[in-house]
């Protein structure tokens, strides 16, 4: 008998449980025969008769168990008697399936294959086959200490690169936010002024990049007379204020780039648009209820709802700037020259940079974020 | 004592209380009303002569480089030296628009970019929402990290990675096609995709879970509270995903070039980087050889003038469609305010 299985214990258990369930159903029925009885007691006894024999039922039907031949049935039996938490997640996980497929074929394996060639020297023989002789670190080293592009240094192009995404990102994003905010109040001619501002969002292509840079290309010139003397007009207007150096060289190059910066923030433009425009109406009045200017409106009811939008257009910045940026003209020199190897090499580099450059932002913004789903963080 | 709390003494507080609100209590005459009401208006009006004299700059900046390039595409080919043609052309003639139509293959090359962007633009948003939307409502602890694999994908420039997916699709033998393209996103790695993701959890997160766990006590499995709940409220992220697709796809010169180099399948971007070398035969087969003569290696200004034109071309379906979107577009943002 010590030896009996966990499942024959339970049946022994339930079929104990049957007949006492059965004895008290035949106690209580002859009870009511035999005595005599309020109306109230019979309406006890008749309760709880019907408890027992719902009882009974379910350990009827929970002895029938159901054996699935099929696998496909017996993964859906499984699926409906695990905990609805659960249930989420592995739906969760079939959603995102083909974007895991996806990332380990055509994103992991490649960026794995691109940190070994830095190792190596690559050599193409035709489409699909490589041969690599292991270098160890000479890829780096050349890269560091003798690659000149343009008659400047490696390291000097990391640095110039990485200072122009830094100083353009808080310029972009606050002009961004100000011609959102003006895009939104009503005045005559906004339906133009709005399809005006998403034209770059369409045009801003490396076609266009190419095709300016084939020849002379008669194209805009960013250094026209005009603008200098608007420039030396406002330096003057500046060092007479008693501003700092730092800041006054700063203030005018971001005057310079004025032109610049209005055609690559479009799209983020488009973003704070959107997200001014999801406030709801109650806010706004309730703040002019409690008597609010519209300057503390700004700062109080509009600047924390568009605060999540922030890490998005920074991303987005960041991004853009790519196709602009010099490493990038680095790496596809040396892709041509069919030095893959170091191509690999400078690629690692700049990646690691940039996500050097991510993080700091990301830590720093994520602080003063406002979310309504804390599970974000 | 008593005596103080007498009828003057009172009739006194009362008159002082009285002369006491009398000073606190401003004169609202009509005429103060007016000179405020009037400096508002003021200070309203120059506020907005300020506002649209820096948003019409702005617009100006923005239209200034097409309007250039639309002056210069129309000039005949002859006036290049002439330097007293700036805006407005001496002879008018379309000489350029057919030479750029020729050598960029033009309506082959339409026809095919057209159709390339529009699938792909239906992949993205059909892989991008549903990954979006298990990154916005599954928790399990992994997930974070998976979303900054997200961000990884975008944030990596395609060079480094390009190489060994060129050697993965050729060893499947599908360069040249551009299935290749259709199968990078149908997997949720197409062009930009991050972004979309990116896109779609923002706005699925938006969405109050209650709605979804009403449809679920309405009986809904996954895939139905998907296509029947979620789906309809992302409108607003729907048209955004759609259009961008479709605008990076048609204009992007990377990716398409890398993985579609036949001349089966001429898309306008590969043929817009290869157009400088195909030149001479162009002009040879339209019998304008003989007008530029041989220098045109020589000739720099023609070739961009050249250029310029087949960028035009190739900007302006786009334009075109654009105008007939754009109210889908302003309109499909701001729609999203209903659902915030």
């Amino acid at each position: 008998m010590n030896l009996l299985k966990r499942q024959d214990h339970l049946e022994l258990r339930q079929k104990r449980i049957e007949k006492k369930i059965v004895k008290k159903v035949a106690l209580l029925k002859n009870e009511k025969k035999t005595r005599l009885m309020t109306k109230a007691q019979i309406y006890q006894i008749n309760r709880k008769i019907i408890l027992l024999n719902n009882q009974f039922k379910k350990i009827e039907s929970s002895k029938t168990q159901v054996v699935e031949k099929n696998i496909f049935l017996r993964l859906k039996h499984w699926f409906n008697n695990i905990s609805y938490q659960k249930q989420k997640v592995i739906w969760g996980l079939i959603f995102l399936s083909p974007w895991i497929i996806g990332f380990i074929w055509f994103f992991a394996i490649p960026i794995f294959t691109t940190f070994w060639w830095s190792f190596n020297t690559v050599q193409i023989v035709k489409p699909g086959v490589i041969q690599t002789d292991l270098v160890y670190l000479d890829n780096y080293i050349y890269a560091f200490q003798e690659l000149t592009f343009d008659n400047k240094i490696f390291v000097r192009v990391l640095v110039e690169s990485s200072w122009e995404l830094i100083t353009n990102l808080p310029v972009i994003l606050i002009f961004s936010l100000i011609i959102a905010v003006l895009l939104n109040t009503k005045f005559k001619g906004n339906a133009f002024v709005k399809a005006v501002f998403f034209i770059p969002v369409i045009f801003n292509s490396a076609a266009l990049k190419i095709a300016m840079s084939g020849g002379i290309g008669e194209q805009f010139q960013l250094t026209d007379p005009n603008t200098f003397a608007l420039t030396a007009m406002f330096e003057d207007f500046l060092v007479n204020l008693g501003i700092g150096n730092f800041i006054i060289s700063f203030l005018l190059s971001v005057l310079d780039r004025i032109f610049e910066i209005v055609r690559v923030s479009g799209v983020q433009i488009l973003i704070f648009l959107a997200a001014i425009q999801s406030i709801s109406k109650n806010l706004y009045e309730a703040a002019q209820i409690e008597g609010a200017t519209k300057y503390e409106v700004f700062w109080k009811v509009t600047f924390p709802i568009v605060s999540p939008m922030f890490l998005t257009v920074i991303v987005y910045t960041i991004v853009d700037t790519y196709t602009s940026s010099k490493m990038l003209d680095i790496i596809s020199t040396a892709q041509k020259a069919g030095k893959y190897g170091l191509a690999s090499a400078v690629s690692v580099i700049y990646l690691n940079v940039t996500i050097l450059i991510l993080f700091i932002i990301f830590s720093l913004v994520r602080k003063w974020v406002f979310s309504y789903d804390e599970k974000i963080k | 004592m008593m005596k103080k709390l007498n009828k003057e003494f009172l009739n006194e507080l009362v008159m002082d209380s009285y002369n006491k609100t009398s000073t606190y209590v401003r004169e609202l005459s009509s005429s103060s009303i007016k000179r405020r009401v009037l400096a508002n208006k003021f200070t309203d009006f120059i506020v907005n002569i300020i506002k649209y004299i820096f948003l019409i700059g702005l617009c100006f900046v923005i239209l200034y480089p097409i309007l250039q390039q639309l002056a210069i595409a129309i000039r005949a080919p002859e006036d290049i030296r002439n330097p007293t043609v700036l805006w407005i052309p001496d002879t008018f003639s379309l000489t350029n628009f057919q030479i750029a139509a020729q050598a960029l293959n033009y309506f082959d090359a339409l026809k095919n970019t057209f159709f390339l962007s529009l699938v792909s633009a239906f992949l993205q948003v059909f892989t991008c929402s549903m990954v979006g939307y298990a990154f916005a409502r599954t928790h399990f602890k992994g997930l974070n990290i998976l979303f900054i694999g997200v961000i990884l994908t975008v944030i990596v420039p395609p060079s480094t990675i390009s190489l060994p997916n060129f050697n993965n699709l050729a060893v499947l033998g599908l360069l040249d096609k551009p299935t290749s393209l259709f199968l990078l996103t149908f997997f949720g790695m197409g062009l930009k995709s991050g972004i979309f993701i990116f896109i779609f959890r923002q706005f699925f997160k938006g969405i109050p879970v209650e709605l979804e766990e009403a449809a679920q006590v309405d009986g809904a499995n996954a895939f139905r509270v998907f296509y029947q709940v979620m789906l309809p409220s992302a409108r607003g992220a729907i048209v955004i995903v759609a259009l961008f697709a479709f605008v990076w796809q048609w204009n992007d010169s990377y990716y398409a070039s890398l993985f579609i180099t036949s001349n089966d399948f001429p898309i306008l971007t590969f043929k817009l980087s290869s157009l400088v070398y195909s030149l001479q035969s162009v002009l040879q087969s339209l019998g304008i050889w003989s007008l530029i003569g041989s220098d045109i290696k020589n000739n720099p200004m023609f070739i961009s003038m050249i250029l310029n034109t087949a960028a035009i071309m190739i900007m302006l379906p786009l334009l075109i469609m654009y105008l007939f979107v754009q109210k889908l577009f302003v309109e499909g943002i701001e729609r999203t305010g209903i659902v915030g």
